[in-house]
């Protein structure tokens, strides 16, 4: 089995730690780590270093009966069953015939179960189909699972906000580099950039645009047409 | 690619298997015994009598030995009785928080085992009296009120309460734990969110057969000589490291507030990451 080739970049990793990235960005993060062991490596290390840093704070004053009402609690039954919702599935997550990882699980377990014979996912654009994912996120950010035919080639474009890829099956080409299952890639606003899917075998991808497509040329401009309905715009 | 099961290994080192209990009331016989018992220990041993002075009280002598040499009191740092107990601890508190942070490390993993194996409430309230004013520092500077702070506090700590026996030494230390619930329970009361997480036991999980794939081998030594690292970054590295883990403050929310370029601000955070996880990776395969 192969390992990825393209990780996630430090400072997005960081963020992902300490807690402070995005749904969206953190399940794109979480299912790469699935895929890949070296950057599990990186979080443990990450994960250590907020351990030393929790060790080392500065302590401030424990407030009077903190710890007996602590310590009064630790009888208590654990309510958890009343209120967490029902329990996730554990059949393994295929859509189309892709396993995909299990962070996605809550964000598709609505949409596999309403639809068990046509799949969740729905037309976009010719060549594609995806399912919008219902991630706790501000503004025009949407988070989508696309299935790409083989050799659709998504016209240039830049993006008025971040985008972010991880490939679950299959392979797109993207600025004379190649990303396969598990790679991941970071897209800033002002790189203009084409996507062609690998001409032998369908891509399934998960995509994060926190913002609008920006087309550059007609073809574009019909494809960010249909790429954005529904786009909240913010 | 080599994908023999993760072997079974004992922790670098091996954790002191008697009773929390019993070394903590070793200690506080010193303590009474030389006439220096405070009132907070007084009200510590009539909450916790049962626990530990029946176990205690039985097996001086070589027991306070050992429970005064292994030190474990760093754990009080957080309570001024503390600074009574002992000069040298003093002076360690003074020194190093690098010391501190180590010696926390490796006390912390005895009490949650402690926890784990006898519900030990005596070493459960050491936990707390230890972590409960970092944790809250943390989340007060993260944002929550104080009021959320100490509710998170306690789901955190009636987490390590209920799932000591889950926590594993070797894959890392109890802080980075304790970090990771906190961070968790942040986001879920504060930001009423879902934190998207690795399952351990996805079928798709790549390379979980490999040795080292998910461990992280912590001991104190390398818990102490990481915190050292951390006070010797260069200035503006350690404020980036400092306000993204202890303020919860994403790189991009940093950039913003500084008035600095966001491609600086993560240089720095890239450059301090590189130093200390090539610490923390190092010893895990060496």
């Amino acid at each position: 089995m192969s390992t990825p080739t393209h990780h996630v970049e430090d400072g997005a990793l960081l963020d992902y730690v300490t807690g402070a990235a995005s749904e969206p960005v953190a399940l794109v993060i979480a299912c790469h780590l699935t895929l890949c062991p070296k950057c599990r490596v990186r979080v443990a290390a990450d994960e250590a270093l907020g351990g030393v840093l929790i060790d080392s704070a500065p302590p401030s004053a424990l407030s009077d009966g903190a710890l007996d009402r602590m310590l009064a609690r630790l009888d208590e039954v654990p309510n958890e069953d009343a209120a967490r919702p029902a329990p996730l599935s554990e059949e393994p997550l295929v859509v189309e015939g892709i396993p995909l990882p299990r962070p996605l699980r809550p964000y598709l377990q609505h949409e596999i179960q309403s639809s068990p014979r046509r799949g969740p996912l729905r037309f976009i654009a010719p060549g594609v189909r995806g399912v919008d994912l219902p991630t706790a996120a501000a503004g025009a950010v949407r988070t989508r699972l696309l299935r790409l035919s083989p050799g659709v080639v998504i016209p240039r474009h830049a993006h008025a906000a971040p985008e972010l890829t991880l490939v679950f099956a299959g392979g797109l080409s993207d600025g004379g580099e190649h990303y396969g299952p598990g790679d991941i890639r970071f897209r800033d606003t002002a790189a203009v950039h084409e996507q062609t899917v690998d001409a032998d075998q369908p891509c399934v991808a998960l995509v994060v645009n926190e913002g609008a497509l920006v087309p550059q040329t007609w073809r574009g401009r019909i494809a960010s047409l249909l790429f954005d309905r529904g786009l909240k715009r913010g | 690619m080599n994908l023999r099961p993760r072997p079974l290994r004992e922790p670098r080192n091996p954790v002191d298997t008697r009773p929390v209990a019993e070394r903590i009331s070793a200690l506080m016989q010193i303590q009474q015994g030389s006439g220096r018992v405070t009132s907070w220990m007084a009200s510590v041993s009539v909450r916790l009598s049962d626990s530990f002075t029946r176990e205690g009280t039985t097996r001086l002598g070589a027991a306070a030995q050992t429970a005064h040499r292994q030190s474990w009191l760093p754990l009080l740092y957080g309570h001024p009785a503390s600074r009574r107990l002992s000069p040298v601890l003093a002076s360690r508190e003074s020194s190093a928080a690098g010391i501190a942070a180590g010696e926390a490390a490796r006390d912390a993993n005895i009490l949650i085992a402690a926890v784990a194996r006898q519900q030990d409430r005596a070493a459960f309230a050491r936990l707390f009296e230890f972590y409960c004013p970092r944790l809250t520092s943390h989340l007060l500077a993260r944002g929550a009120a104080p009021a959320t702070a100490e509710e998170i506090v306690q789901d955190v700590m009636l987490t390590v309460w209920r799932k000591a026996d889950q926590f594993d030494a070797t894959r890392g230390s109890a802080g980075a734990w304790i970090f990771t619930l906190a961070r968790n329970a942040f986001i879920d009361r504060v930001r009423r969110e879902h934190r998207p997480a690795v399952d351990p036991s996805d079928p798709l999980l790549c390379g979980a057969g490999l040795p080292d794939a998910d461990q992280s081998i912590m001991d104190a030594e390398s818990q102490r000589e990481l915190a050292a690292a951390v006070e010797a970054l260069p200035a503006e590295q350690r404020h980036v490291v400092h306000c993204s883990y202890f303020q919860g403050q994403s790189l991009a929310q940093i950039s913003a507030r500084e008035g600095l370029p966001l491609g600086t601000v993560k240089t720095r955070a890239r450059l301090a990451l590189e130093r200390l996880r090539a610490m923390v990776t190092q010893r895990r395969t060496t």
